[in-house]
């Protein structure tokens, strides 16, 4: 199940990160994102993964656990590119190469605002999913945009005022 | 019989259940910005607040859809 949230997950320094992308046949001198984007990026290579792993210290493993969950995240976010297409605001960023979104009932109601439609959204959502949207999400999100409907501001409404209901009725 | 009156670009609140609008009234600050019910489920805002009314009621947790006319 990918996490589309990485508040909890624990945060890894550059000084672990540094070393395990020695091992790994990187660069020393390269930033903790580079680092991550880098054993990411080795972590398609089973081949590697396999000849490396076995020389990992726990720290390291824990490290590479937590990379790898967080691969998962950049790669199976289902919020990330839909949010990035409707023009919703960012909560959270991250790194300075992949970026989380976070979908909350204001920036959904400032993305309905703007003139983005649920289904619009919905649709965006899926297509940059590699998984179907749970249901749960669909769900939440549509009762979001309901409650929009709830109440409607006119800034500029149009009122006539009939004397008595009787002549509001012959208006007709 | 007297002219039906015409009156343009009023500020004007509406809701589909009218006990929505009757919480809007229960909290004071909400209810300074709303000038006369119209009926169940509409009112008229005071001229020039609609803006605090909107900002009032995001932060009672409300996401009104926000119209021009």
């Amino acid at each position: 199940m990918p996490r589309y949230f990485d508040n909890d997950l624990p945060r890894v320094g550059a000084d672990k990160l540094k070393p395990m992308v020695k091992i790994w046949g990187g660069r020393y001198k390269m930033s903790k994102y580079d680092c991550i984007d880098f054993i990411v990026a080795a972590l398609k290579d089973p081949a590697r993964v396999q000849a490396a792993v076995t020389r990992l210290e726990p720290w390291e493993r824990n490290a590479l656990a937590l990379i790898k969950r967080m691969g998962g995240i950049i790669q199976n976010s289902a919020l990330k590119i839909g949010i990035l297409a409707s023009g919703l605001h960012p909560r959270r960023t991250y790194g300075c190469h992949t970026a989380l979104y976070r979908l909350t009932r204001e920036s959904v109601y400032r993305g309905l605002e703007g003139g983005t439609t649920i289904s619009d959204l919905l649709d965006r959502l899926q297509h940059g999913s590699q998984i179907e949207l749970p249901q749960n999400v669909i769900v939440e999100l549509r009762e979001w945009a309901s409650l929009r409907e709830r109440f409607t501001l006119r800034r500029g409404a149009h009122i006539l005022e009939f004397s008595s209901a009787s002549q509001e009725s012959d208006s007709h | 019989m007297k002219e039906p009156i015409l009156h343009a670009n009023l500020p004007l609140i509406e809701v589909t259940d009218p006990i929505a609008l009757d919480n809007l009234y229960a909290d004071p600050r909400a209810a300074q910005y709303l000038l006369t019910r119209l009926g169940p489920t509409a009112a008229v805002v005071a001229p020039g607040e609609i803006d605090n009314l909107l900002a009032r009621m995001l932060k009672l947790g409300h996401t009104p859809k926000v119209l021009e006319s």
